[in-house]
């Protein structure tokens, strides 16, 4: 079974359970771009956490 | 009971309330001495690494206890108040934490906790002095911010060492914009506390240290009302005016908590 993966990082999930089941997985460096993230701050919750907003390179660069 | 004071004849009402201070607390102050037992003092300025930390270490080997002094962490007047502990300063060594409320005493209106429109990290320069333990490595702002950078897309920037005067208007001016501070251990970090902002600390040790989150949990602070209080409660009882100091209170409750 072959999966290419189109849809990052959710199908990431997806990859590892096909790679365990015996399958293989082929990843692209297009692939490989859009799993690269930067995290942006956009403050703290009254709880002190961080809120922080995920946002994908590929996004980044439109 | 004899105490060896290390501190500089300049100025001059430092110097003199830390002599009249000791004597009220029952101290014979001599020029030199070994220690006979915890209750001889060596009184010396910030424990500098080299030859005042290897004295320090020397006379705590003998059986003595040192007292270490140094300016004090809030103020608003500066140089006014200066910190006294047993050991080690800005939390490396101990004092003793009363219940009375000497913060409400310094003047400072407690800020709401800052949330969100803040939008730029400050990361605040440390000069390396201290002991052994507490000194900043050599660049630690640049290395941090270098490691800081890459982990959160956000606008960093490092506040230089303001020196030694007005200390306290720079330092607010540096917080104006912060979501957070990064500290080695600064008495800006308590300022920022004060402020509102979200303190890192990299230090073994700070003094408000419970109001604040340690580095490597950056960038989620975990801040509470309660822990800032708490902080800043202890923090008062680690500083004293120079008139108080001047009436023996400070070392006379070192003496009550040391027995």
């Amino acid at each position: 079974m072959t999966t290419t993966l189109q849809n990052l990082p959710a199908m990431l999930a997806l990859a590892v359970l096909v790679e365990r089941l015996g399958g293989e997985v082929l990843i692209s460096q297009a692939d490989i771009d859009k799993i690269a993230y930067t995290r942006l701050l956009e403050g703290w919750a009254e709880n002190g956490s961080a809120v922080l907003r995920v946002e994908h390179k590929s996004k980044e660069v439109q | 009971m004899k105490a060896v004071l290390r501190l500089r004849r300049e100025p001059f009402y430092r110097r003199d309330a830390f002599e009249k201070g000791l004597q009220r607390a029952g101290f014979t102050l001599v020029d030199k001495a070994a220690p006979s037992g915890p209750r001889d003092w060596l009184v010396i300025w910030n424990r500098k690494r080299g030859a005042d930390e290897q004295e320090a270490d020397l006379w705590e080997q003998r059986g003595g206890t040192v007292i270490v002094a140094e300016n004090g962490y809030l103020a608003k007047t500066e140089k006014t108040h200066y910190a006294i502990s047993v050991h080690g300063h800005n939390g490396s060594g101990w004092f003793p934490v009363g219940e009375e409320d000497r913060f409400s005493a310094l003047g400072f209106e407690l800020k709401p906790q800052r949330l969100f429109n803040y939008k730029e990290i400050v990361i605040r320069e440390q000069r390396g002095i201290g002991s052994v333990l507490m000194a900043s490595p050599p660049n630690w702002a640049r290395k941090t911010l270098g490691t800081l950078q890459p982990k959160l897309k956000m606008p960093f920037r490092i506040a230089p060492h303001p020196g030694d005067k007005n200390k306290g208007a720079i330092d607010a001016a540096n917080l104006k914009n912060a979501a957070a501070l990064v500290t080695w251990g600064s008495a800006m970090g308590v300022r920022a506390l004060v402020e509102g902002v979200p303190v890192f600390y990299a230090a073994p040790h700070w003094i408000c240290e419970e109001g604040a989150q340690r580095l490597e949990f950056f960038p989620t602070p975990g801040f509470s009302e309660g822990a800032r209080a708490a902080a800043l409660h202890r923090m008062s009882h680690g500083q004293w005016h120079f008139d108080e100091i001047a009436t023996g209170e400070p070392f006379a409750r070192i003496l009550a908590g040391s027995k």
